[in-house]
């Protein structure tokens, strides 16, 4: 094997630049899926029926509640919301959860907000508690609630809150807010959101279209065809950029300076990894999720201050 | 391209296991929170035209369930029937009565609950007399405030009516906040042609339990 002594240098722009370009996605999906917009609800409406409805929200849309529609049987007709909900299902196998890292505003807010939170006030809810677990859980009991203690649809709902937020911010619509909503704004927004690390807490635990797209996608990864975050560790300086930039603590340190650890279950695919790496250690795109480019091997020698691993 | 080792870290499976039940769990009670939270708004229905509308006041609905109508065309079976909109303000939880315990909502529902029965079109005003406060009216992208909301129904068309209302501390201290009517005006002859009663009270200002044994029962609740 060559081994190529090089420096590795932090090009500072580029995640900025990638963040940039998400962000612009997630004003896309605004546009696409909130009122007084939803341009697409209302594209989908007029293929599927021929006509719009007077009023489009995210309601049309909703990708929550086709999920409890599929597994109760009921409500099966073709509208915007369950086809939307197969498309993105269908999508998150081969390329996975692509919505929720480009195209979900209701997931953004609370991520890019938390940006700007110092990192002493943040907590790091995935430290000691592996969150696969719990957010199959939580889409479990969400996916029968209607046969346990009753539907939580709509009443927990983080898309019907950013459109309340929307609908207050641009239309100045006044609104009254149940229980439900208020405690599911605050740890949507507040606890598991700007005051989180990373600001996904609602994502990582709560969501369950996010959830499920994981599931599919954790089931997809494992094909070689389809494409998902890969890690080159020969590559790896173990500078670890990526475990701090990930918004959902997808990639966690393996400790002692041994690189880090993908893990599929709860990565958005945002790719805010790839555009960090300095070395180009982690990539998007077809083949083993774990692989080794024979023939190059960087060393650890880095510039700048950010080695910390 | 030399497969590498995978190095993924597994958290035990019986600790997934333990968290996966826990968080069905934690579902299973958000479930049982959300019915406990159902009475915060409440939920009405209003189908017109009623006939026989001059003889029914809201206080016919006292001790009834729903507030009965009848309507013109029978013998369709998909009319809709009117449903009193009852709201106790003691049914508030914590974080309502803490945050936002004057605002107040009462839903149609989702896309419907407000129905032209009839094969006519109507040009409808909706109205509610003698509200002492501030109040907002919804229905698809038409929106009044303190003000009658006009749409325009075609035959059997089916939509939705929210009303959000903001009540004062002082109104909010009594055990009747209000007593009123949700009125469906035909705007071209003046007539009332459906109305269903509208309906606020706060039961822990009224020992006795008697506005809620009036109210009981008349279809109030199970908003949101």
């Amino acid at each position: 094997m060559e081994v190529v002594k090089q420096k590795v240098s932090f090009n500072k722009n580029r995640p900025k630049r990638h963040l940039l370009i998400r962000g612009i996605g997630y004003m896309i999906g605004i546009l696409l899926f909130y009122a007084p917009f939803a341009y697409y609800n209302r594209g989908m409406d007029w293929i599927l029926t021929g006509t719009t409805k007077a009023e489009e929200s995210v309601s049309n849309f909703c990708l929550h509640i086709p999920m409890v529609d599929f597994f109760t049987g009921q409500n099966l007709a073709l509208t915007v919301a369950t086809l939307s909900t197969l498309i993105i299902m269908v999508s998150a196998f081969f390329f996975g959860p692509f919505f929720c890292g480009f195209l979900c505003p209701a997931g953004a807010l609370p991520e890019y907000l938390s940006r700007l939170v110092p990192e002493r006030f943040k907590i790091n809810w995935t430290k000691s508690v592996s969150s696969t677990g719990i957010r199959y859980g939580m889409l479990a009991g969400y996916v029968f609630s209607p046969l346990l203690a009753g539907t939580v649809v709509c009443s927990f709902c983080n898309y019907g809150i950013f459109q309340k937020i929307l609908n207050g911010a641009i239309t100045g619509t006044f609104i009254a807010l149940g229980s439900t909503i208020i405690l599911t704004f605050f740890i949507w927004f507040f606890l598991f959101g700007i005051f989180a690390k990373g600001g996904r807490g609602y994502c990582n635990f709560v969501c369950p279209t996010g959830a499920m797209q994981n599931l599919i996608h954790s089931i997809g990864s494992k094909l070689k065809f389809t494409y998902k975050l890969r890690y080159d560790k020969s590559k790896c300086v173990s500078c670890l950029s990526c475990v701090k930039t990930c918004p959902m603590q997808s990639v966690t340190s393996a400790g002692n300076g041994n690189g880090v650890l993908l893990n599929p279950n709860n990565c958005l695919t945002c790719r805010q990894c790839v555009a960090t790496c300095p070395t180009s250690a982690l990539t998007f795109g077809r083949g083993d999720k774990y692989h080794r480019d024979l023939g190059v091997q960087i060393t650890e020698e880095l510039t700048g201050q950010r080695r910390s691993g | 391209m030399k497969k590498a080792q995978n190095t993924s870290r597994k958290t035990p499976k019986w600790v997934s296991a333990i968290l996966l039940v826990c968080a069905v769990g934690v579902m299973a009670g958000a479930g049982q929170y959300r019915k406990a939270t159902g009475p915060e708004g409440s939920n009405f229905k209003l189908g017109f035209p009623q006939s026989q509308i001059n003889e029914m006041t809201s206080k016919d609905n006292d001790n009834t369930q729903g507030h009965q109508a009848h309507h013109s065309g029978s013998g369709q079976t998909n009319e809709l029937t009117s449903k009193a909109g009852i709201l106790d303000m003691a049914d508030q939880k914590w974080p309502k009565s803490w945050i936002q315990p004057g605002v107040v909502s009462f839903r149609s529902g989702f896309g419907n609950g407000v129905k032209n029965n009839s094969q006519n079109e109507y040009s409808v005003r909706f109205e509610l007399p003698d509200f002492p406060g501030y109040y907002d009216m919804n229905s698809e992208n038409l929106r009044s405030e303190n003000s009658p909301l006009q749409r325009t129904f075609q035959p059997g068309q089916n939509t939705n009516l929210d009303i959000t209302f903001r009540i004062g501390e002082q109104s909010r201290n009594q055990a009747l906040v209000y007593d009123g009517e949700l009125r469906a005006v035909d705007s071209k002859t003046g007539e009332i042609i459906g109305k269903t009663p509208i309906v606020i009270i706060n039961s822990k200002l009224d020992p006795t339990g008697e506005l809620k044994g009036r109210f009981q029962g008349t279809g109030g609740g199970g908003g949101h």
